[in-house]
């Protein structure tokens, strides 16, 4: 097969009047884990659906190996969107979910998914609506990746398990991917918890891709310059306004964060002045990326200066 | 192996700092295979991919090299060409740091090397 396993060309998706994907291009690498990143309500979960042909672009064309996912069966059951919260009935069994899966992807391993089932010590004669919440990912998790499809979509998979849930999971994705080279996508909105397990990164902001590259070029991106206030508004001032990615001011502290690496020339030319240049996490990148709160400005809501509390 | 995930230096960077330790150390000897990006990936709970790239980072330095049919190789010369790049790199980069901190606290030099030579004593005991 020739060309990206995943292929998404000038997607737009509307809801109504509702515009929730805009002008999305992606060329998918090869077998890579891939995360993406946004805020709740950016357009993760429609992005999967679209991959899976679960709904069709409004716009544009998507691709899996090279099919439309919406009219060829190959490309649909290449591609699965795996996710906690889906809709079934609550009254039919783990085992019966299990050979509804099992029969519609053609590689579905039943003796791994059984395997994984014991592991975790989920009956397969329960019934699916007497499952804990995190028993109920867990069972969905199972699935997505026992299915081994080329393209495995978990979206917000870990929502509701627990600590230990959540590792092991972790792990098994790892090794399973290890083991069985294929293209991982998953969804979080909380990037720390997979951001080792990835090698690269979508992030997405209200219907937009804001970034698609390597985990490394995101930890990198950015860095916070602080330091004596008057050196760091002189320093900021001779920057372009587009590098500015926040400003902070406490009664403690003045720092910015700039889009310039904590080792480029820019960082080192604060540092020279005696500011302090310090990493940006990943976490944080995203954040200032996709426009986000700090959390600065939160005291205000305590202000009550109506009451005279202020 | 050991990273630390909230160190600023980036991942792959600690591993090839760890095999190079592993190799100084004897651990790793000259003409062993090195550990496979995917015993790393499963011991550290990290994408191979990342373990790759640290890798790789030792055979552009010409520390380890690709031998045919199997993994990296501990490169023949490896242990003196790290130890010279670590003497004339990470060790001069701590003396500036310890030689500013020292200023800051008003440590002339020759009080600095005494410190420093009853560190080393320290360590013999």
């Amino acid at each position: 097969m020739d060309g990206y396993p995943v292929e998404l060309k000038g997607v737009y998706r509307s809801f109504g009047k509702s515009e929730v994907i805009r002008g999305f291009d992606l060329d998918l690498t090869k077998n890579a884990m891939t995360g993406i990143i946004g805020p709740t309500g950016a357009g993760k979960t429609t992005i999967m659906r679209l991959v899976n042909g679960a709904i069709k672009p409004t716009k544009g064309t998507v691709r899996v190996l090279g099919l439309d996912p919406c009219k060829k069966t190959k490309a649909k059951v290449s591609a699965i969107h795996s996710y906690p919260v889906m809709d079934i009935n609550h009254s039919l069994k783990v085992k019966y979910y299990l050979d509804l899966y099992g029969r519609a992807y053609p590689g579905f391993d039943f003796s791994f998914a059984a395997k994984l089932l014991e592991y975790f010590n989920l009956d397969q004669k329960a019934k699916f609506g007497n499952l804990s919440t995190g028993q109920k990912a867990l069972m969905h998790f199972i699935f997505g990746l026992s299915s081994r499809c080329p393209v495995t979509m978990f979206d917000e998979p870990f929502n509701g398990m627990d600590i230990e849930m959540r590792k092991l999971a972790g792990k098994i994705l790892l090794n399973d991917y290890m083991e069985h080279p294929r293209n991982i996508i998953v969804a979080s909105h909380i990037l720390p918890e997979i951001e080792h397990l990835l090698s690269e990164v979508i992030i997405i902001n209200k219907g937009e891709k804001v970034f698609y590259g390597d985990m490394d070029q995101v930890r990198d991106m950015m860095c916070e310059i602080s330091g004596n206030a008057e050196i760091l508004d002189a320093f900021s001032g001779k920057l372009p306004q587009e590098s500015i990615m926040h400003r902070t001011k406490s009664a403690m502290s003045q720092s910015l964060v700039i889009k310039a690496s904590p080792n480029s020339d820019l960082a080192k030319s604060a540092k020279a002045l005696g500011l302090e240049a310090s990493p940006v996490t990943p976490e944080d990148v995203c954040i200032y990326l996709t426009g986000g709160k700090a959390g600065d400005d939160i005291y205000d809501l305590w202000n009550n200066e109506e009451n005279g509390n202020a | 192996m050991k990273v630390n995930f909230n160190d600023s230096t980036p991942i792959f960077r600690q591993i090839a700092d760890a095999i190079e330790d592993d190799i100084l150390s004897g651990k790793l000897k000259e003409g062993d295979n090195c550990y496979s990006q995917i015993d790393i990936a499963r011991e550290l709970s990290i994408n191979p991919a990342t373990a790759q790239k640290g890798i790789r980072l030792l055979v552009d330095a010409g520390e380890l090299e690709k031998v045919r049919g199997q993994s990296m190789v501990v490169k023949t010369g490896a242990v003196s060409m790290i130890r010279k790049k670590k003497t004339e790199g990470v060790l001069l980069e701590m003396i500036d740091r310890l030689v500013t901190e020292a200023k800051k606290l008003g440590i002339d030099a020759s009080d600095l090397i005494d410190k420093v030579v009853s560190a080393y004593d320290e360590e013999e005991k």
